[in-house]
Parts: C-alpha cells; structure tokens; sequence
C-alpha cells in the first residue's frame, strides 16, 4: 500500500482487512494513431469497511479507476485483488459472479431501466444469482425500505425525483450484500440538498453494515465526510 | 427468468411493437407461400386415378355435324367404324370415345342441385364400356359400364369416390337415384325417364385435370354408338397402346382412320406428351410466384433483421449495466433472444389466429382445411430459427462491448 496516502478523517471504523488493493495498476488506451495514458503507476489498498473518495480534474483517470476496481476494466499493468483474491487473467465468466457478488455500483447518471418498475430495477443483481421469485422481491423490498422508498415500488424510473432515482439506484446496488460499494459521481445530477441526502445514506450503510465504499466525486465538502481521499491528476496518484 | 422477460416485453410494448408486426407480416407472408406449396405438394401426392404413358389421344373434326338426325346417325355409324378400325389395330389394346383426354385443358363438366341447394359440378365423361381398361380406372364398387346400358330406361352413372362422399355421404351409393333440384331446393325430375341417373358403380378418383389441380369430382354415363337421340357422334377417342409401340404408329394409325372417315379430319396427339406441356404450362407461373414469394420472405427477412439490430443496439446501455450488475456475455445473449423469443411466440400465435380464420370462414373453399394447419406449422417452425439466427447477431454485437464503454455509450 502507499503510504503516502491520507486518511482526513479520523472517524473511520475499524479495519478488518484489504478491501481492494491496487498495486502498480496502469491503463493506456491504445488506437491506431495514438495512446492515452489513463492511469499510471497506482497503488491504492482499501481496508474492508473504509469510506473512501477519489477526487481530481476531468481526464485525471477517477472513473478508470473505478471501473478498474469495479471489475468492468481491465489493467494494461499492474495487478487488482478483491478481497485478497486476484483478478488478473480471470475470464468474463468468472469476473461476472464476482461483480454480482462483492461490488455495487451507483452511477452519476443513475442508469436505472426506465421501461421496469422500480422493484424490478432493484431485482436485477438477484436475477444472476438463480434466486427464487419471492426472495427476490423481498430482498428488493428490503433494499428499497431501507433508501426509504418502500412507497415507491410500483412507480417507473421517469415518475420519480432525481434524488428518488439515486435512491433506487443505491437500493439496486446494495440488494446483493456486496462487500465494496463503488459510486461514480453519485450526487453529480443532484441539487445539493438530495445530495446531501444520498451521502447520508452512504455514510449510514457504510457504518451500519461496514460496507467498503469508495466514491468518486468533484465535490471537496462531500469528500471531506469520507474516511479517506485520493487525488488523481493525469492518471497519476497525487495523494 | 421468464417472468422477467416477460416484463421487459411488456413494458416495452410500443418498442417492441414494430418487431411484433415484422414478424407477423413474415408469418403471414410464409403462411400464404406454404399454403401454395403444400397445396400443390399434396395435390402432386395423390395418385391420378389413370395411367398417361402410351396412351393417345385422337381429336375427329366431322364436318357435316348438324341438327339433321340422318346426318347424325351416318356420323354415329362413321363413328362405330372407327372405333373399331382404332380397336382392330394389333398396337392397340383398347380404345373408347372420350371428350376432351386427360391434360387436354378442356373438360366436360356437368352441374346439379342438390337438396341442400348447393351446387356439384362434375367432370361428365360419356364412354364406352372398354373404357375401364383404355385410363384404365380402378372400380371399389358395384359394376363398370357394360353392353347394353346404353339403352336402358334409366341412366346408369359410375361415379368417382369423392363425388359418392359428397352426394350421399356414409350411405351406400349402389342402386340410388342421383336426385336432382333447382335453386330453391325443390326436387327438379330429369324429362325422360330414361334421362334418370341411377348409381352402379364406384371408381377410384380420376384425376383427369392433372397432377397440380384439385381431385375433381368424376362420373361415366354410357356414349350410345347405335341412337342417335341418345348420344351424339364422339369427337374424341383415347387409345391405350402395347407397351412398347414406336411413334411410327402415328402415320399408319391416322391412314387407318382416313380410310374410315375420308372427309373427317384427324389430330393424333401422346397424353404423355400432353402432360408435358401441361406440366411446363402450370409450372412456369408457379415459379415464377416462388422465386417472387422468396425475394418477399427474404425482403421481410432483412426488414426483420435490421429492425432487431436498432432494438439490440438502442439497448447497449441497459447491456452494459446488466453486464456491471453480475450479468455474463451470455445470460445477456440468453436475455436478448429470451425476449425475442417471447416477442415472436407472441406474434406468431396472433398470426396463428388470424390465418386460421381462412379455412374457419371458408375464404379458399377449394383447398382443404389441413392444408392450412401445415402451412402454419411449417411457417412457426421456419420463422422461429430464423428470428433467432436474427437476433444472435445483434446481440453478440452488443456484448461484445465492454461493459464500461457500454454504460457512456448515448
């Protein structure tokens, strides 16, 4: 781990373990005529139950990491673990149960479907795990109760707030009980009230459950009430 | 699983509807083009109730035919000359006046009212009684045609098997008058008596319009060769030859009938050859409309084709959030055609209903009610693959995407 790294926050709860360890991770992303250098030479290790943020300029790389750590990129370099499990060289096939399994996202731009009702939208992690209808929809309803949005279940995408959808978006991401919580801009599209609002419900599920959050964001006041923060500045680790 | 793709297409329903419709539109399309196919095929399947190899044809132009019953009853004599000079021929095996032969385009046709007041028409063939063996025609019941029916008191009939299902259904024909009525359904006697038709016997269907038409419905009445009041001189005759008997035989058969009928002019014709052209004929036009019917389906296919690819490209995002959320290639392959599947069962079982509307309403009364079943089971058996081999593409297209790149993708 770097230990450059800065904790600001001292509140954060008791490590367990290695969420996520990033070690020398790059990303170049290659065309004909030219190479960008998304991330170079990133070391980040996330203990299990850590709040923490990644914040930096447009282009610095932050959603790269994400989907780097996120399992939906790979590393031109480098090495990912998940849980103390690495994830270089395994298939699609393997990563797709382990996405379903240990990690939830939460999107800025909240990609819920909007021809499903909410409490489908929030059952389709459940759906790749081969679970019976009606734990499925418990679970939803669960997830949903607890974004606050039991009232909610039977509206589409398109009749709620920007908050609710986050909202839902959060529920869909935690119905499966992952262990690492990845949100890219989740208070992006939000006024800064509902912003508020879904931070404290990240903040509510990373103390209450101990789930690994790591959010990137553009905001430094909502940074500031997570754990940690790294800052990247042209794909390079600056912090 | 199902119940989510069910959803998914439900709630898609205004989306979906076009892909809906396409498929409907191949299905009805395929249905139209199986139904002919079938038809044909099943008509080309039954057996023609004759034989047409070394069987002849002889058209007679008699060119003093009139209403004078002097010159009537010298043409019938004429006529009983050549069938006999026809007969006495070693290449010969039997011979019979017979109106219009097999594949000739023209037939006889008879038409009666019955009581339910329907309309029967029927092919009407007067012929001698070595006729059985010149098609020759295989008889299931009663009596052929025999010496001296001609001149009964009534009119002996032999009727084919289908015309004796659709006149007296299960009851024995044998023996029963073939009644006749007018429009109104009341019973309508023949003049004379003799002119009544009474059933004798009941021979295979005859086929004599050809292997791609329908099995018409047949009967055989006596051709008088000694009254003229009766029968007037026959103008055409078959001939059955010895297996085995050259062309050549065509010039010394028609000096043969020269001799008898100096004035009379003669046209000698191979039913074989007939057949020939009738096939080339028929068969050109029915090509014609397959190779159509094909650029059609394919046309359908390709608008099929590129309607699923907008669908399944319009849905990378949604592809991409599914593959984030735990989603392999493959179950998101299985989701695609899962849908499309469900999409399709939809559409062809609308389409199902609809066509069979047209044997339910009677629409095509010639062709048989089956015929329609399996074209519409050959069309879902078709179709089902190929919407699928549809939709395999697109959706291998759209996975093959990362998920990253798919969730920015507008």
């Amino acid at each position: 781990m770097n230990e450059t790294l800065v904790l600001e926050n001292r509140s954060a709860p008791v490590r367990t373990g290695t969420a996520v360890r990033l070690t020398g991770v790059a990303k170049v992303h290659r065309t004909d005529r030219i190479e960008t250098v998304a991330l170079s030479e990133v070391h980040l290790e996330v203990g299990e139950g850590e709040f923490l943020s990644v914040m930096g300029p447009s282009g610095s790389g932050k959603s790269t990491l994400l989907n780097i750590v996120g399992l939906l990129d790979r590393p031109t370099e480098g090495t990912v673990e998940i849980a103390g499990q690495a994830m270089n060289g395994l298939s699609d096939r393997e990563l797709a149960p382990l996405r379903n399994r240990e990690i939830g996202f939460v999107f800025q731009t909240f990609h819920l479907i909007q021809d499903l009702r909410v409490r489908d939208n929030v059952e389709i992690p459940l759906l790749y795990r081969r679970l019976p209808r009606g734990e499925r929809r418990a679970l939803a309803e669960a997830a949903l109760e607890r974004v606050g949005l039991s009232a909610r279940m039977g509206h589409f995408p398109a009749q709620l707030s920007g908050g609710q959808r986050q909202r839902v978006a959060i529920a869909r991401a935690i119905v499966g009980r992952p262990r690492i919580l990845l949100a890219d801009e989740p208070t992006g599209n939000l006024d800064s009230r509902m912003g508020d609002e879904i931070i404290a419900i990240l903040e509510e599920l990373n103390r209450e459950a101990g789930t690994t959050i790591v959010m990137v964001t553009h905001d430094a006041r909502l940074a500031e009430r997570t754990n940690r923060i790294v800052r990247l500045f042209d794909g390079r680790q600056v912090q | 699983m199902i119940g989510h793709y069910c959803r998914v297409v439900w709630n898609r329903k205004r989306a979906n509807a076009l892909i809906l419709i396409e498929v409907l539109v191949s299905f009805l399309v395929l249905c139209v083009v199986f139904s002919i196919a079938v038809h044909y095929a099943e008509n080309w399947r039954r057996p023609l109730g004759f034989q047409y190899r070394d069987l002849w044809s002889v058209t007679v132009r008699i060119p003093d035919r009139g209403s004078d019953p002097l010159v009537e009853a010298r043409n019938l004599e004429t006529s009983r000359a050549l069938l006999a000079a026809l007969r006495g021929s070693p290449e010969v095996e039997s011979a019979t006046p017979a109106p219009n032969a097999p594949y000739s385009g023209n037939v006889s046709r008879s038409g009666i009212y019955l009581a339910d007041r329907k309309l029967v028409q029927f092919l009407y063939t007067p012929v001698v009684p070595g006729a059985i063996e010149v098609y020759p025609l295989e008889l299931v019941a009663g009596r052929w045609l025999q010496p001296g029916d001609d001149v009964l008191d009534y009119t002996p009939i032999v009727i084919s098997q289908n015309l004796a299902r659709r006149i007296f259904g299960r009851e024995d024909p044998l023996g029963r008058p073939i009644e006749e009525f007018d429009e109104q359904g009341q019973p309508r006697p023949r003049p004379e008596a003799w002119q009544q038709r009474k059933v004798v016997g009941v021979v295979k269907d005859f086929r004599k319009t050809g292997e791609l038409s329908d099995t018409p419905y047949a009967a055989f009445v006596p051709q008088s060769m000694a009254d003229a009041t009766r029968s007037a001189a026959p103008w055409s005759y078959l001939v059955r030859l010895r297996p085995g008997t050259s062309g050549a035989f065509e010039e010394s058969l028609l000096r043969s009938l020269r001799s008898v009928g100096p004035t009379w002019q003669f046209e000698i014709k191979s039913v074989a050859r007939m057949r020939a052209s009738y096939l080339k004929a028929r068969l050109l036009p029915l090509l014609i409309g397959a190779t159509i019917a094909g650029f059609l389906v394919l046309m359908v296919g390709m608008g099929l084709l590129g309607v699923l690819w907008q669908n399944v490209s319009g849905r990378t995002q949604e592809i991409g959030l599914r593959r984030a959320l735990g989603a392999t290639r493959e179950q998101v392959r299985a989701q695609i055609l899962g849908e499309l599947v469900t999409l399709t069962l939809l559409a062809l079982g609308l389409g199902v209903v609809l066509f069979l509307q047209v044997p339910l309403l009677g629409l095509v009364p010639f062709v048989e009610p089956q015929v329609f079943g399996l074209a519409a089971l050959a069309a879902v058996v078709a179709i089902l693959p190929f919407v699928l081999l549809c939709g395999l593409y697109p959706g291998w297209l759209a996975t093959a995407v990362d998920p990253a790149r798919a969730l920015q993708y507008e």
